[in-house]
């Protein structure tokens, strides 16, 4: 059985964790730059604040409604995803981290709900953030069944997709893996709920939508027909590479990490994949040593991407990080892993950027086909600040930052 | 005082934890020593760890100064006379932990407080068990 741990409106969560005086109020977190909402709380829900939506358009509104709004603050949500996913760890060996606020666990029927159960109450009295879970024979079920445990008592488990009459009647939009375009070319064809695709058959269905539909119609079905990449956490592309020299000074790694981002990025796309982690590894040489020693970090990605403008932000917000003025660098490399086909992105807020994105991926992809590498490159190598947003509203970052640790009144 | 010497040696099969690879020989593997790690004895559970700052000097009595950095673990079980990180009408306070008759209540050095029962609700519930002080000077 597949289990699906995703954290309730986890950047809201986040934000609560430290905040009781928020715990029962609307709060809404902003995108990066503070362009729109992308987490809301139920009560910000329940106001009407829509997913996505501009904060100029509820900025009005939302002081009215003494709504608590807040920058991203990733470096916090990092931490705690970090947490979660090592919290989830300590019950199963078999976990995947599917993106910063969602995993799979694989176990056996019989063990299931329990470990569900399990996981629920240990992620939050650890870590302080509630998930829900769903559980189901395959991934895309798993993933239907986490929304009923959300509006449930967080555990959901659909063991007979066939005798489910809640699942069986629900629209073919609400299946993970079906996007806009899918659900249209469905619908056209009178397939509209669930019990319609089962009906449908597999051959019809991959008449409809090539391998997916014959994917989806398993899938839905309770035959596990994992979309290839996601089960294998370790399936990954790596690009890397020695300096040959030591090497000091911010800039050149930034140029090399460029270098080998930009590869991958091509890579993803040519294969079809996108990518759910980014890790930058660095190779330190130290007095006495004769390798070097290695320093890693990772970051999740909010949507799987092969947008090598995305992927490249995030590798050079790591470096920063992770750069100690006065190091000696020998080697610096990039690998992206939790790779998923283009077709579960799930990136359908930010559509309308994702798909400029693409065209712009692909127009970039056309000029280095023919031209070579040199033709077009990022500009980072003169130390392009890229990393700076807009963040008026950021809360501390409790668990990173000693200056920022909460203060409690001993009372 | 010395454990008593194992019998029987000669029937015990003899096991190696030292790697036999071949190549450049690591001298003094046998010597190595961790060097003393602040982590390792203040963080039993750092998935669970947090930090905080305590603020005021109700718990001098207890040995929190203002100012002390605490280390709080969410998943250490709540015990009698435990040292708590509670959320109390909305807002994060430290105090003590008494349990009376099946019920649970919390205390402050302090005596111009008076024990509040823990209900479980939003209103007042345990964050997490304080499980050390640092002091800086």
């Amino acid at each position: 059985m597949f289990l699906l741990v995703d954290c309730n409106n986890f950047f809201v969560s986040c934000e609560r964790l430290f905040r009781p005086d928020i715990s029962k109020c609307p709060v809404v977190v902003l995108s990066s730059n503070d362009g729109c909402a992308i987490s809301r709380s139920q009560e910000a829900k329940d106001l009407g604040i829509q997913m996505g939506i501009p904060y100029f358009e509820i900025k009005n509104f939302a002081e009215k409604h003494k709504v608590h709004i807040f920058s991203s603050n990733f470096v916090l949500y990092r931490d705690i995803s970090k947490r979660v996913i090592e919290a989830v760890s300590s019950l199963s060996d078999d976990v995947s981290q599917y993106s910063i606020d969602e995993a799979f666990v694989v176990a056996d029927e019989k063990d299931a709900e329990h470990l569900a159960k399990a996981i629920r109450e240990r992620v939050y009295q650890w870590v302080g953030i509630p998930v829900s879970v769903g559980v189901a024979p395959t991934m895309t079920l798993a993933k239907f069944a986490n929304q009923r445990a959300k509006k449930g008592t967080g555990v959901s488990v659909l063991k007979e997709p066939k005798d489910d009459a809640l699942l069986l009647s629900a629209s073919v939009r609400e299946l993970w893996g079906v996007g806009r375009k899918s659900a249209e070319k469905l619908e056209a064809d009178g397939i509209k709920t669930i019990v319609d695709i089962l009906i449908c058959g597999k051959s019809a269905l991959r008449q409809l939508l090539g391998v997916n539909g014959e994917r989806l119609y398993f899938e839905v079905s309770g035959v596990s027909a994992p979309h290839i990449a996601t089960v294998d956490s370790n399936h990954s592309l790596m690009s890397t590479r020695s300096f040959g020299k030591v090497v000091t000074e911010k800039t050149v790694l930034e140029g090399a990490l460029t270098h080998h981002i930009t590869h991958l990025g091509e890579s993803l796309r040519r294969k079809k994949l996108g990518a759910s982690v980014v890790t930058v590894e660095l190779r330190v040489k130290r007095q006495g040593q004769i390798r070097g020693s290695g320093v890693c970090a990772r970051l999740p990605l909010l949507h799987p991407t092969n947008d090598t403008q995305i992927l490249l932000k995030c590798v050079l917000g790591l470096m920063s990080e992770m750069y100690v003025r006065g190091e000696r660098y020998v080697k610096a490399g990039v690998v992206v892993s939790g790779l998923t086909p283009d077709y579960v992105s799930q990136g359908d807020l930010f559509s309308d950027s994702a798909r400029s994105g693409s065209i712009l991926m692909e127009t970039i992809d056309a000029i280095t086909d023919k031209y070579g590498d040199e033709a077009m490159h990022y500009g980072t190598l003169n130390g392009t600040r890229l990393w700076r947003s807009k963040t008026e509203r950021l809360s501390p970052r409790y668990t990173t930052s000693w200056k920022d640790i909460k203060t409690i009144k001993t009372l | 005082m010395p454990k008593k010497k194992e019998q029987n040696t000669d029937k015990a099969p003899l096991l190696y934890t030292a790697k036999a690879a071949a190549g450049f020989p690591l001298p003094g593997d046998d010597s190595v020593e961790r060097a003393l790690d602040l982590n390792a004895l203040l963080i039993d559970n750092p998935t669970s760890t947090f930090f905080v700052r305590a603020e005021g000097n109700s718990m001098e009595g207890s040995g929190i100064v203002s100012g002390d950095i605490l280390v709080v673990d969410r998943s250490v079980e709540v015990k009698e006379g435990a040292i708590v990180v509670a959320a109390l009408f909305g807002e994060l306070v430290v105090k003590r932990i008494r349990k009376k008759g099946g019920a649970t209540y919390l205390v402050s050095d302090n005596e111009a407080y008076e024990p509040i029962l823990v209900s479980g609700t939003d209103e007042c519930h345990i964050w997490g068990t304080v499980t050390a002080s640092v002091t800086q000077f």
